[in-house]
C-alpha cells in the first residue's frame, strides 16, 4: 500500500509518515505544490492525503488534476481551514473524506483503513481479529462465529480499536471518533468509560479474550498481547 | 447645567448690571441737562425780576410768581453785597397749595433793588422735569427690559435649533457600536464648528474600526497560527504514546503533555470560533429546519447521552430558521452539550422546540453564581469539571447575530436555557 502525504509542515507530515509506515505503509512525502503535482503524477498511490493550503499553490488544484488522470488513489483532505467551505468544495470536486487539523494520527490511520477497504473489495468486508469478525458492509459483529448485537456507539469503538490495533489511543481520539467533530467542545471525556467498559464486557461475555488494556491513564490499546 | 442655561445665566448677568449702569448715567445725564436748562431759566429771570421788584412799593420777604417761589432778604450792609454771588441747590419747600414738601431749584444771588443791596432766592418746581425724567428714565428701561427678553428668547429658540446637529450627534455616538462596523455620519449642517464635529467624529469612528477590526483579524490569524504547531504537538505526543517500555513518571508526563495540548486546542478553537463569529464571517444563511437539526445533534451525541444513563424527551415542532448551518451547528451542539454536561447521572433532557421559542431543560446541581453571569466569557460555574467556560458566550455570541435573546433560570433542579426567536 502507497500512500501519498502532501503537507507543507515538514514536522507534522514526519509524524503521519512514522505512524503510517508502523502500520505497514509505504510513505512518500511532498512539502509543496510543485512537489505534490509532480509525485502525484509519476506514481500510482492506493491513497492520497492532501493539504489545502500549500507553498505555490492549492492542493484543491491538485485533487482537480488527479481527478481529470482518472488516478484510482482514494484522497483525504488535511486542512487547518476549519471552514465549511473546503470541506464541501473539496468533497465535490472527489476527494473521498476530509479531516480538519488538528487531527489524531489514530483518527487519520482509521479513515485511511475505511478509505481503502471501501476501494479495495466490492463485496463482502470482513476485519477479522482472533475470534473477532466484523463484517463492515452489513454492520454485523461475530465472536467465535456467533452473532453479538452492539450499540452503534460500541461498533463504531470496536472498529476503531480494529483499525489501530496495538496502539495506543488516547481518551480524546476515541471521545472524537464517537461523537464528532465537536465532542472537544463538551470538554468532559468521562463518556467514554461507560461504552469501554460496556464493550468489553460484552466481548468477555461473548467468550472472546479480553483486548481492551487501559494504559496508565492515558488510554486504551486493542492488543492481543 | 446646560450650555444653553451657563451662557445665558451669564449674558442675564451682565445685561442686567449694564441696564442698572446704564439707566444710572441716563438718569444723571437727563437730570444735569435739564437742571442746566431750569438755572438757566433762572438766570434769565433775573432783569425781570429786578423790575418787578423794583415796581413794588414793599418787598415781601416771601411770594409766588407763576409757580416761582421768591424769597427776598435785605443784607445787612452794603459790604456784605456782592454781585457776582450765584449759587444754585435743589431744596423741598412747603407747596401751599398741595400742602406737600415738593422739589425745587433753587438760586440765590445778590441784587441792588432801588439801591439797596438784597439777597434774592428764587425757586423753580423741579416736580415737572422730575417727573419728566421719571417718564423718559423708566419708559427708555422699559424698552430695553424688553428688549432683553426679546434677545433672550430668540436666542434660546435658535440656539436650540442651531445646537439640534450637536444633539444628534452626540445621540449617534451613544448609539455607535463596533457589531455595525459602519462609522458615524451624523446629518449634514452648515454651521461650521459642528462640520468640524462631524468630521472628527466620523475620522474618529472610522479609525477605531479599523483598529477594532485589525485587532480582530489578528486574533483570528494568531488562533489561525497556533493551530499548526498544535497539531505538530499533538501528533508527536501519540507517537511518543506508542512507544512500549515506558516507566510511569515517562507516561504521566507524557499525558500530561496530552492534556495541556487538547486544552489548549479546545480553548484556541473555542476562541477561534468566537473571532469569527464577532467578525461575521459566518454569512453562508439559509433556511434550516431546526427540528431536523437537533434529532441530527441528538443523535451525534447519542454516546455521550447513553453514557450518562440521561433521558431525553423532545417535544419538536417544525420551525424553520435562517441561519448559517456552522453557527446552527455549534448553537445545538453547546445548548445540547451543556444539558448533557452538567446533568446528574440517571438525569433528564427535556428539549421544547416552537414556533416562539427552543427550551432546553436538564436536571443539574444548583447554580451557585447568577444565571446571567455564565454568558460572559471564561465564566463557569464553581467545581464544575475542565470546563472553558466559552460555551455559553459562543451560544449568547451567535443569539445576538440573529436577535434571539437568550435566558437562563435554575428552580427546582432543572437548569432550563431559553432562546426566544424574536419576530
Amino acid at each position: 500500500m502507497k500512500i501519498l502525504i502532501i503537507e507543507d509542515e515538514p514536522a507534522l507530515a514526519s509524524s503521519i509518515e512514522q505512524y503510517l509506515e508502523q502500520e505497514g505503509y509505504l510513505c512518500e512525502l511532498a512539502y509543496n505544490f510543485d512537489e505534490a503535482m509532480a509525485k502525484s503524477g509519476a506514481h500510482e498511490y492506493d491513497c492520497i492525503l492532501v493539504d489545502i493550503t500549500l507553498p505555490g499553490g492549492s492542493g484543491l488544484d491538485v485533487i482537480r488534476t488527479l481527478k481529470k488522470e482518472h488516478s484510482k488513489a482514494g484522497i483525504i483532505i488535511i486542512s487547518a481551514k476549519h471552514s465549511l467551505d473546503d470541506k464541501i468544495r473539496g468533497l465535490e470536486i472527489g476527494s473521498d473524506d476530509y479531516l480538519a487539523k488538528p487531527f489524531h494520527l489514530s483518527e487519520l490511520n482509521a479513515r485511511i483503513k475505511a478509505l481503502l477497504r471501501r476501494r479495495q473489495f466490492n463485496g463482502e468486508q470482513r476485519i477479522v481479529f482472533q475470534e473477532i469478525s466484523v463484517w463492515v458492509d452489513k454492520q454485523e459483529v461475530q465472536v467465535n462465529e456467533q452473532p453479538l448485537s452492539l450499540t452503534r456507539s460500541e461498533y463504531r469503538l470496536l472498529l476503531y480499536f480494529l483499525a489501530n490495533r496495538n496502539r495506543v489511543l488516547s481518551k480524546e481520539s476515541i471521545a472524537e471518533h464517537l461523537a464528532g467533530d465537536q465532542a472537544d467542545m463538551l470538554d468532559s471525556l468521562d463518556f467514554i468509560y461507560s461504552h469501554i467498559k460496556n464493550l468489553r464486557k460484552k466481548l468477555v461475555h461473548a467468550g472472546s479474550g479480553d483486548y481492551i488494556q487501559a494504559v496508565y491513564g492515558m488510554g486504551y490499546k486493542f492488543s492481543s498481547q | 447645567m446646560k450650555l444653553l442655561q451657563a451662557t445665558g445665566r451669564y449674558y442675564l448677568w451682565s445685561s442686567v448690571l449694564i441696564f442698572l449702569i446704564g439707566g444710572g448715567i441716563f438718569f444723571f445725564a437727563l437730570r444735569y441737562v435739564i437742571d442746566i436748562e431750569t438755572d438757566e431759566r433762572l438766570i434769565d429771570a433775573k432783569p425781570t425780576l429786578k423790575y418787578q421788584l423794583s415796581a413794588m412799593e414793599r418787598i415781601p420777604s416771601v411770594f409766588i410768581i407763576s409757580d416761582d417761589v421768591i424769597e427776598a432778604s435785605p443784607l445787612p450792609g452794603i459790604n456784605a453785597y456782592d454781585s457776582a454771588y450765584e449759587a444754585f441747590s435743589d431744596t423741598m419747600l412747603l407747596d401751599a397749595v398741595e400742602g406737600e414738601f415738593e422739589p425745587f431749584r433753587k438760586f440765590t444771588y445778590h441784587e441792588m433793588i432801588n439801591g439797596r443791596p438784597y439777597r434774592i432766592s428764587l425757586s423753580h418746581s423741579s416736580l415737572d422735569s422730575e417727573a419728566l425724567v421719571a417718564t423718559i428714565v423708566l419708559t427708555v428701561l422699559g424698552i430695553l427690559a424688553l428688549l432683553l427678553l426679546a434677545v433672550n428668547l430668540v436666542n434660546r429658540y435658535w440656539s436650540l435649533r442651531a445646537w439640534q446637529p450637536f444633539y444628534q450627534a452626540i445621540h449617534q455616538v451613544k448609539g455607535f457600536t463596533f457589531d455595525k462596523g459602519k462609522p458615524l455620519a451624523p446629518p449634514p449642517t452648515n454651521i461650521e464648528e459642528f462640520q468640524e464635529l462631524n468630521h472628527a467624529l466620523e475620522l474618529m469612528t472610522t479609525k477605531v474600526l479599523t483598529d477594532y477590526r485589525s485587532l480582530k483579524q489578528f486574533t483570528e490569524n494568531a488562533s489561525h497560527e497556533i493551530q499548526t504547531p498544535l497539531a505538530i504537538i499533538k501528533s508527536k505526543v501519540e507517537l511518543l504514546m506508542q512507544w512500549e517500555e515506558r516507566d510511569e513518571k515517562e507516561l504521566q508526563a507524557i499525558q500530561q503533555i496530552q492534556q495541556a495540548a487538547s486544552r489548549l486546542s479546545r480553548l484556541n478553537s473555542s476562541l477561534l470560533l468566537l473571532a469569527r463569529i464577532e467578525n461575521r464571517q459566518y454569512t453562508d444563511i439559509r433556511e434550516l429546519s431546526m427540528k431536523t437539526l437537533i434529532e441530527e445533534k441528538l443523535g451525534q451525541l447519542e454516546p455521550l447521552i447513553s453514557a450518562g444513563n440521561l433521558t431525553v424527551r423532545t417535544e419538536l415542532a417544525n420551525v424553520s430558521k435562517i441561519m448559517d448551518p456552522t453557527l446552527a451547528e455549534v448553537l445545538l451542539n453547546n445548548l445540547l452539550g451543556n444539558a448533557i454536561k452538567h446533568n446528574i447521572p440517571e438525569g433528564r433532557i427535556e428539549v421544547i422546540l416552537h414556533s416562539e421559542q427552543l427550551t432546553v431543560r436538564n436536571t443539574g446541581a444548583p447554580l451557585n453564581v447568577p444565571p446571567g453571569s455564565l454568558f460572559e466569557r471564561f465564566r463557569k460555574g464553581a467545581g464544575s469539571n475542565p470546563s472553558l467556560g466559552l460555551g455559553l458566550a459562543i451560544v449568547r455570541e451567535i443569539c445576538d447575530i440573529y436577535g434571539f435573546k437568550t435566558e437562563y433560570t435554575y428552580a427546582n433542579g432543572w437548569h432550563e436555557l431559553r432562546i426566544s426567536w424574536g419576530e
